[in-house]
């Protein structure tokens, strides 16, 4: 509810919270802190070449930045009273609030994570996020980053690289070969809310970049402002995706590419179930102003496009104030080799890493998860948590006019294998805790 | 003269509940202001008779909301607000603040305390909603996991199940 549109402030925050990079090859690259002093020099030394959101006149060759857990807030010696101004989403880590806020169960709880990074027991102080054009430039680049943090006492605890899928054309698709990324959020006051992306919700930029009036009008951040203007939480989760598993299952169904698309909500081409609702449509999916401008009013039965579908219950698109409050978002990429249609499972690991961007991690990230994509009882349906990235063993409903169809006992495509919450600094906020004068 | 619980309702930093949820919550009205809280709760009350939507309808997780006024002997009293709504405390206040913020501001301006910005400061409303809160001490449910949409539903269900009946039986 802003009088004036302020723009935000391009050259304080981080890049991605902005723009998505568009960068085929990414390194998420976890440390520790061992010593106060040092890990606030390392930061300070990381001022410089972290990627802020202004203009750009060429995008450069790389792109970096930075995410500091509340554990690496503690470690770089952040005193109580500055601490205490974070709030408790962020202070408790995702590994505590798995079950409890965000409804997982079963193997995407933390005690079935990954070993490393150490997320289960909260061992992560900071991400370092590379962005690059090639794998050669991104392993250089982050061989230069990894010296410097040495220098600085930095323990690397883990490591993730994403790529997108096609190794010569990188395409946008995700392993279960549909189109991903159609659907952002657009910030007013960003500059994006012209020009290609007028089908994107425009919404107060405070929901995404703390220091910035929300759609509510509130400003909430931690204090002082130095230390939370500009900034943002950055929810790191990496998804493991069952694709054999996934083929199989909607292969051996009559209409498998129809139940496909309705599982997802959209085709694999990008065409919104919603305007495509019994076959695909390319020339839909191919124009922009197009592909993402449509609503459910029309279809409140859910017979075009299912009400338990993932895109359906991920974004209800009803315009109003307290749904623009629970939009994220996304800044993932596809990891592990592409598996080729019809190849057998093969053991290899894959899926997606998902960086989800928002300015309350309980009311945006963990209210869509707990609320939207885990509960069964989503929208008065009975026993359909998410066919997509559900924990499996529940149901699936298709509507129809003739009564209908429930698919029961689902198999679980996704798994979840980790993840984290993380504040992503402004460099006003970077500078500030480098400095131990900051905190006298 | 305000009157607040003795053990206050804890927050919701641990799981969530099951089923619907109560809210009690008792406000000093502020002195001189009785009547015209008393005009506003009557306009309130005209709009849901009328039939029309109003913003608790389009919350959707409201089964029940009360206002009721507890006069004292001049021209204050107390307000009692009741309510059972299905989910999580902290999204239910997250919804009045987002869908429903002129109408708690027109009741509750007439109250003590009430935020200088309103129901939409978030964390100045949920703070007071807190401070003047008295857990349940007995909560009797008849369909306890009942939401609102699956009565809604449910009745629904059953108007079409007898259509069919009466169709069946002609």
């Amino acid at each position: 509810m802003a009088d004036e549109e302020e723009s935000l402030e391009g050259e304080d925050i981080q890049g991605l919270v902005i723009r998505g990079y568009r960068m085929p090859q990414a390194a998420y690259v976890f440390y520790r802190f061992h010593g106060g002093d040092l890990a606030r020099s390392w930061l300070g030394d990381m001022v410089d070449p972290v990627t802020t959101a202004a203009e750009w006149d060429e995008k450069p060759a790389w792109c970096a930045n930075v995410g500091l857990t509340y554990a690496g807030l503690e470690a770089l010696g952040l005193p109580a009273p500055f601490l205490a101004g974070f709030p408790e989403d962020f202070r408790q880590g995702m590994a505590a609030r798995a079950a409890s806020h965000l409804g997982d169960v079963g193997a995407d709880l933390p005690e079935h994570w990954e070993a490393s990074p150490p997320f289960a027991s909260r061992g992560v102080h900071a991400v370092l996020l590379v962005s690059a054009r090639t794998e050669e430039e991104l392993d250089e680049r982050v061989a230069a980053f990894e010296q410097a943090g040495v220098a600085c006492g930095l323990e690397r605890v883990g490591y993730q690289h994403a790529a997108a899928l096609g190794a010569d054309h990188p395409s946008d698709r995700e392993h279960f070969g549909f189109r991903d990324g159609i659907s952002q959020p657009t910030m007013r006051g960003s500059g994006l809310e012209d020009k290609a992306h007028a089908d994107r919700q425009a919404v107060a930029p405070g929901e995404f970049v703390l220091g910035y009036p929300d759609e509510l009008g509130n400003r909430p951040m931690p204090s002082p402002e130095p230390l939370g203007r500009n900034g943002t939480y950055g929810v790191y989760r990496k998804l493991q995706q069952h694709v054999t598993a996934f083929r199989d299952y909607v292969q051996s169904r009559d209409d498998g590419d129809l139940l496909a698309a309705k599982l997802m909500g959209r085709w694999p081409s990008g065409a919104p179930v919603a305007l495509a609702k019994d076959g695909d449509d390319p020339a839909l999916a191919a124009d922009p102003h197009r592909n993402n401008r449509f609503r459910y009013t029309e279809d409140p039965l859910g017979f075009a496009c299912p009400r338990g579908a993932h895109v359906r219950r991920t974004q209800p698109r009803d315009d109003t104030a307290s749904s623009r409050r629970r939009l994220l978002l996304r800044r993932g990429l596809t990891y592990g080799e592409e598996l080729p249609a019809g190849a057998p499972d093969d053991g290899v690991e894959r899926g997606l890493v998902g960086l989800f961007l928002n300015a309350s991690i309980e009311r945006q990230f963990e209210f869509v998860q707990r609320k939207w994509l885990n509960w069964g009882q989503f929208d008065g349906l009975a026993n359909d948590p998410d066919p997509i990235t559900g924990p499996g063993g529940g149901d699936f409903t298709w509507q129809r006019r003739t009564g209908p169809r429930r698919y029961q006992g689902l198999p679980r495509f996704v798994t979840a294998r980790g993840g984290e919450y993380f504040f992503l600094p402004s460099i006003t906020a970077m500078r500030f805790l480098s400095d131990p004068s900051s905190f006298s | 003269m305000s009157i607040t619980a003795e053990q206050p309702t804890a927050p919701t930093d641990s799981a969530p509940p099951q089923g619907s949820q109560p809210l009690t919550a008792l406000t000093p009205i502020t002195p001189g202001r009785r009547a015209q809280l008393q005009q506003v709760l009557a306009m309130l009350r005209e709009r849901i008779a009328s039939g029309g939507p109003t913003p608790l309808d389009e919350i959707g997780t409201v089964h029940f909301a009360r206002w009721v006024v507890l006069p004292d002997d001049q021209d204050g009293g107390q307000l009692l607000f009741t309510s059972n709504f299905d989910g999580p405390w902290d999204d239910y206040i997250e919804d009045f603040a987002a869908q429903s913020a002129e109408s708690f501001d027109a009741i509750y301006s007439n109250c003590e305390g009430w935020p200088e910005r309103g129901a939409r400061d978030v964390d100045a409303f949920k703070a007071y909603v807190r401070k003047h809160e008295f857990p349940a001490d007995v909560y009797y449910r008849a369909y306890p996991m009942a939401t609102v949409p699956q009565v809604k539903a449910g009745l629904k269900l059953k108007d079409a199940l007898n259509t069919v009946l009466a169709v069946l039986n002609e």
